[in-house]
């Protein structure tokens, strides 16, 4: 026993004392000391205090917790208790209004928070690589006579290791280079029955070692510094390891089997990717295979890697090394590579990683800062309308305040306070907001998911900095939209009030009218944009492409084959039994399709003319091609399968003839395009086609002969579709047994290519809608406020004769004035954001006057929507009732 | 409980203040229930029934005489009102109410069943 047994800790009758109800304290600190005596006798002084402790925690809860208000009011806070209980009786009073604002500004917020959380993603892409800020992309950079014509985000496979070699400042390049056309990809394996299935162009890439040093992708099986050292090894991720070897433990080892590309065999995994994260560039990639590996290919043996060019190269630099050096030094290189002095200029760009996501120079559709910030600015508007209803709709209250502003003063209160008191009332009302908003963000993250096709969680990739902005926008705004009221509010004459005279002002052009213009402006301008994004992408859809893609199924050629020989033969069998289905129209083979990729591209000249090459770009297709695609012959013929005497024949689009002066459609067939020594005699001119979406601008094209390619296209009538494709696919599967079925309409992988187009407008009209029927709310809210000031007039004029009719045009009138002064500001504006916008599309609708009308007249309808049955109500009423109050 | 609202500890709390009849404070019930109920009962939930109980007008406190035990501290003693006494009351009434109710089969089912 300790020397003074009797005694409990002092920090914890300490804390007892701080926390504990005076009125208790004596009694209770009492009872625990007598218990704490018994304790040590009968258990001793160690546990005795445990036990003392315990009791003193559990003391603390509400009852004997002290008052938070104190005992002795020596400060204000009972006023501000007195505030809170005023905010909240005259929030329950109005509560139409109370909706109005709360939910207003809850919507608002909520939409901030959404936009926030889609942007932040966005602008989170690859930011978790510690290297990011070291990683360039080398572009290649086209200009004719120092003017830009193109720029691309390729190299040759030469360039990387070349530069290595001859900058300082260059740790390690790495190359990745997509897999063409996608592969079937087959895994064996003695525990499990074998897997096969098609994967996608997009998810197979060649990498370089470096790939997996450079990029901080977690590794969860393997050796991280020789993942790809061997010409046969490959890395999965887990999504891959699942799906190909799904009862394996140990999957490094194991084999998978790739057909396709220029580099297929057997390969060995050799590493297991975590699944990639979603805001990554590279997330899509399922499956790594080596560089060096394909660079053994056929093709590339003979080559110094500066032909080829449809490789994407990255150097990482090192931490210290200056950039501008190294791009100096790059332009070096390629410009004494180059061999002949031509018009185009061809440079290296080194562009930097971390702006690759959202400020990519050599593309322009896709998600770029330019699209979020109109995201972000809507998410301002719509919560700067739910604020400006706020101020609206508090000062138009101000009359149902102003006896108890007027008595406050009489009893003593200062301006400051009434202000204070004011401001607080909107702090209540936009925190409840707040709250509220997070619950209806948090709801409606599915619909952003499904927008989107992200998935998210709330909060996530939102880095601080964006909630200290987001919170300094709120308590900015709160305070502003709270400030003015209350400067109104406690402006008024003690006499005038509480005598009860009238004294509000009714000015035609006061501040209400100038926020309640501006809400319109907004309105105005939002609805033009929806308006625009629709009938651009209607335009896109429904523009005569020159290629009939409706009913025509792609099915993919087999894969997995012995020889080319063989399989062109099947490919014959399969064509013959599907016209045996009646239902089938064409069948043609190609290596292109429309909506995507060429096959090639080059640089050609014609022949007898010492003008410059000009590039064109190459589709190979067989002779049933063009009846397959409707597509209309100007002149000559399309290819024919017995007419393949003279090589290298060529059908070409009119724009070559343009571009390469070859005069009318007649004229041009039988003159020969020309590359070194090959020649291309033209046979046919076709009448142009959009062979991409319409952002794209025609270019020269040609279309080669072979009879053997990736895709199988099938022309097929629209009655019993479902039959149809099930007996294609019987005949699929009897003459290519080792290949998966794999098909797809063309024209919904055309219109893919609008995907980002359609979530762009989707996204803002869904937003715009929100600010429009937050404007709606506050339109009613004024409109029922103001009609019931003139409830009297309107009743005297009824009396002296006026009609409903006229009545109604009285009242509308007012509303009409603002809308118009909203579309003449803005307008002007309009027509600057939509020229911006339309700017990006090579072919685009014009904007004519019925862009902006058509928003206006609108706009007036849902006015009259909104208030009309306010205003009828006000204009109907019996004068009696209406004059009878006094 | 109609106009009597108080909970199962709340009801053993008054009647333990009614059976210490003028010896009840913090310790003594605390321990009187320990005992009797064969539960363990916290300072902090006895205290916080009490102030409960008395700001329903059920019980009274007094202050008793301050001695040297207790750290000088004196204690606070409380008693029964009249309303404490009608809520006990009428607590037991409708128990006895509801027992009474029970159909004479399920009480003998369940003696079987021991």
């Amino acid at each position: 026993m300790s020397k003074n047994p009797a005694s409990p800790p002092k920090l914890i009758l300490r804390f007892l004392k701080w926390f504990c109800d005076p009125h208790m304290h004596r009694y209770l600190e009492g009872d625990l000391l007598e218990l704490f005596e018994a304790e040590v006798s009968q258990k001793g002084s160690r546990r005795a205090k445990w036990g003392f402790f315990w009791e003193v925690l559990k003391l603390f809860r509400p009852g004997i917790i002290k008052s938070i208000y104190g005992q002795n009011k020596l400060n204000q806070l009972g006023m501000v208790r007195n505030y809170y209980k005023m905010a909240f009786r005259s929030i329950k009073k109005d509560r139409v209004h109370t909706f109005i604002n709360v939910f207003g500004i809850a919507i608002g917020m909520a939409a901030v928070i959404l936009i926030l959380q889609y942007t932040s993603f966005e602008f989170s892409y690859d930011s978790f690589h510690k290297r990011k800020a070291d990683i360039y992309r080398l572009d290649s950079f086209v200009s004719r006579e120092g003017v830009e014509v193109a720029r691309h985000p390729n190299s040759g496979y030469g360039y990387g290791p070349e530069l290595m070699e001859k900058v300082p400042g260059i740790e390690a390049f790495l190359r990745i280079h997509a897999l063409g056309g996608g592969a079937v990809v087959t895994s064996e394996s003695e525990s499990q029955s074998k897997r096969q299935f098609f994967e996608e162009e997009g998810k197979l890439y060649f990498v370089d070692q470096a790939f997996f040093q450079a990029f901080d992708f977690e590794l969860l099986q393997g050796n991280e510094s020789a993942l790809l050292a061997d010409l046969h090894n490959i890395v999965i991720t887990e999504k891959i390891w699942m799906k190909y070897l799904p009862n394996v433990q140990e999957p490094i080892g194991k084999t998978l089997k790739i057909d396709g590309g220029r580099y297929p065999g057997t390969f060995r995994v050799s590493g297991i990717l975590k699944n990639l994260p979603e805001n990554s560039r590279f997330a899509n990639i399922e499956f790594f295979l080596p560089m060096k590996g394909l660079l053994t290919a056929e093709q590339y043996e003979e080559d110094d890697g500066w032909g080829w060019s449809n490789f994407v190269t990255y150097v990482v630099k090192e931490p210290n090394a200056d950039i501008r050096q190294i791009q100096f030094a790059a332009i070096n290189i390629i410009n004494d590579r180059r061999e002949e002095e031509s018009e185009f200029h061809s440079d290296l760009i080194l562009s930097p990683f971390t702006d690759l996501h959202l400020r990519d120079q050599t593309r322009q559709e896709g998600i770029t800062a330019k699209k979020l910030s109109f995201f972000l600015i809507i998410a301002f508007f719509i919560i700067v309308i739910a604020w400006l209803n706020y101020i609206n709709l508090s000062t138009a209250q101000a009359m149902k305040r102003a006896k108890e502003v007027g008595v406050r003063k009489v009893i003593g209160a200062a301006r400051p306070q009434l202000i204070a008191q004011f401001v607080l009332e909107t702090l209540i009302i936009n925190g409840v907001a707040l709250l509220l908003a997070f619950g209806i963000a948090f709801g409606s993250l599915p619909l952003l998911e499904s927008l989107t096709e992200k998935s998210f969680t709330l909060g996530e990739y939102i880095p601080v900095s964006s909630w200290l902005v987001f919170f300094g926008i709120f308590f900015l705004g709160t305070f502003l939209s709270g400030f003015y009221p209350a400067l109104i509010l406690s402006s008024f004459n003690p006499i005038v009030v509480i005598k009860g005279t009238s004294f509000l002002r009714n000015r035609k052009f006061g501040l209400r009218q100038v926020l309640v213009t501006f809400q319109l402006l907004i309105a105005i301008c939002l609805i033009t944009g929806t308006w625009s994004v629709y009938r651009q992408l209607h335009f896109m859809q429904n523009q005569d492409l020159g290629l009939e893609i409706d009913q025509v199924l792609n099915v993919r050629a087999p894969f997995v084959f012995e020889n080319e020989e063989t399989v062109v033969k099947k490919i014959d069998r399969f064509r013959d039994r599907l016209h045996s289905i009646a239902a089938v129209q064409e069948v043609s083979v190609s290596d292109a399709l429309p909506g995507g990729e060429y096959n090639w591209g080059s640089r050609l000249t014609v022949e007898g003319s010492d003008e410059a090459a000009i590039s064109i770009q190459m589709m190979m297709v067989d002779e049933n091609f063009q009846n397959t695609y409707g597509m209309e012959l100007l002149a000559g013929r399309f290819h024919d399968k017995a007419l393949q005497s003279v090589p290298h024949q060529i059908v070409v689009n009119e724009t070559t003839l343009e571009q390469f002066n070859l005069g009318s459609a007649e004229e041009a067939v039988g003159k020969r395009l020309k590359k070194g020594e090959t020649f291309f005699p033209i046979i046919g001119v076709l009448k142009d086609f959009h062979w991409n979406s319409l952002r794209d601008k025609k270019i020269p094209t040609l279309l080669y002969y072979t009879n053997f390619g990736g895709n199988l296209s099938v022309k097929v009538s629209s009655k019993n579709l479902k039959e149809t494709m099930a007996r294609i696919g019987e005949h699929y599967e009897d003459i290519f047994p080792d290949n998966p079925f794999d098909y797809h309409f063309v024209d919904a992988y055309f219109n893919d290519q609008y995907k980002e187009d359609q979530q762009f407008g989707t996204i803002f009209n869904s937003f715009s809608i929100i600010a429009i029927v937050i404007a709606c709310l506050g339109l009613f809210g004024l409109a029922s406020f103001t009609l019931s000031l003139r409830i009297k007039e309107i009743g005297i004029r009824k009396i002296l004769g006026a009609k409903v009719l006229s009545i109604l045009t009285l009242i509308f009138k007012d509303y009409l004035l603002l809308i118009g002064l909203a579309a003449i500001f803005g307008i002007p504006v309009l027509y600057f954001l939509l020229e911006n916008w339309l700017e990006d599309y090579a072919y685009s609708i014009e904007i004519t006057p019925d862009l902006f009308l058509i928003p206006v007249i609108m706009l007036i309808a849902i006015t009259f929507c909104t208030i009309g049955y306010q205003c009828i109500k006000a204009a109907t009423r019996n004068p009696a009732t209406s004059l009878r109050t006094e | 409980m109609g106009k009597y609202q108080i909970g199962e500890f709340e009801e053993v709390v008054l009647l333990t203040v009614g059976v210490l009849y003028g010896d009840a404070y913090g310790v003594s019930i605390k321990l009187a229930i320990e005992e009797k109920l064969n539960r363990k009962v916290s300072v902090g939930a006895l205290q916080s029934a009490l102030k409960r109980l008395e700001s329903k007008g059920y019980l009274t406190s007094k202050e008793g005489e301050s001695t040297s035990e207790r750290g000088g501290r004196p204690k606070l003693y409380f008693s029964l009102t009249k309303a404490g006494r009608d809520a006990i009351e009428y607590a037991r009434e409708v128990r006895n109410q509801l027992y009474d109710e029970i159909p004479k089969v399920a009480l003998d089912l369940k003696v079987v069943a021991i």
